[in-house]
């Protein structure tokens, strides 16, 4: 980031410097400073701008910040530990800046170009239409996001129903949720005690 | 208006296009917000590639 608003910084000062002397270009080498300044600086800021943008949308308050997923942040308060997210997220099991991407890693904009729609349509549907009351997932959810860590640890390898589950676990044959089924219950929030890092009012 | 004048015109007003369109990408850069991530898409990506198209016309009529 600190290098992106360096780069921006000097695309800025190249481009009023040709803006206030048009004449640069004439001069000695001052092509150069033309190509740079109106074509070479602002396309590289561009892409290095949408590229940290895009990693920057990994972040869980930039899934936060639409209304209609402020329900399913708060399911991560939960306080009961038989909820998946909410026992993920308060242990420290996912990395809490990067809470949602974590196991939803292809969703909106994390995917091909399918996706990438779906995530335009979602910017849309937020600012100019109205999101649905409950919302739901585009396919069904696949258990590679929870055997991408869960998959080598001990504790699941040796768990007997993992053991003898595995190969269907793996091929998706058989979900984790069938088991694992607690997941961002909105609709349980109101009856649900919070927990919020101890700082409750 | 000669030839210089008419090429400094053409530079100045490229030069403002992407300098807008810099500081609009600067703006975005204060938020981690979909709209700003929108904002540098579409806005930043619309003015940076007026501002290209210009600078190619720029090189095809004063340069050759």
């Amino acid at each position: 980031m600190a290098i992106l608003i360096a780069l921006l910084g000097v695309a800025i000062v190249v481009v009023a410097v040709v803006f206030i002397r048009p004449s640069i270009g004439q001069a000695k080498g001052g092509r150069i400073v033309l190509l740079l300044a109106l074509f070479v600086l602002p396309v590289l800021v561009f892409v290095f701008g949408a590229t940290t943008h895009l990693e920057n949308s990994k972040q869980t308050n930039f899934c936060l910040s639409c209304h209609a997923m402020k329900p399913y942040g708060e399911t991560l308060k939960i306080d009961d530990q038989a909820f998946i997210p909410a026992v993920h997220s308060q242990n420290h099991l996912i990395p809490s800046d990067k809470a949602c991407y974590t196991c939803h890693t292809t969703y909106t904009m994390f995917g091909g170009v399918k996706v990438k729609l779906q995530g335009l349509r979602h910017f849309f549907i937020q600012y100019l239409g109205k999101p649905p009351e409950q919302i739901e997932l585009y396919e069904p959810f696949n258990n590679r996001e929870c055997l991408h860590c869960h998959g080598e640890a001990r504790s699941f390898l040796e768990d007997p129903i993992h053991e003898a589950t595995l190969v269907d676990l793996e091929s998706n044959e058989l979900s984790c949720t069938e088991c694992h089924y607690l997941f961002h219950e909105v609709a349980e929030l109101a009856s649900q005690k919070l927990w919020d890092r101890g700082e409750e009012e | 208006m000669n030839t210089d004048d008419k090429s400094a015109r053409h530079t100045r007003i490229t030069a403002l296009i992407f300098l807008v369109g810099l500081v609009v990408q600067l703006i975005t850069m204060i938020f981690v917000h979909p709209v700003t991530f929108m904002m540098h898409l579409v806005l930043g990506g619309a003015i940076t590639a007026a501002g290209v198209v210009l600078y190619l016309i720029y090189l095809t009529k004063h340069t050759i």
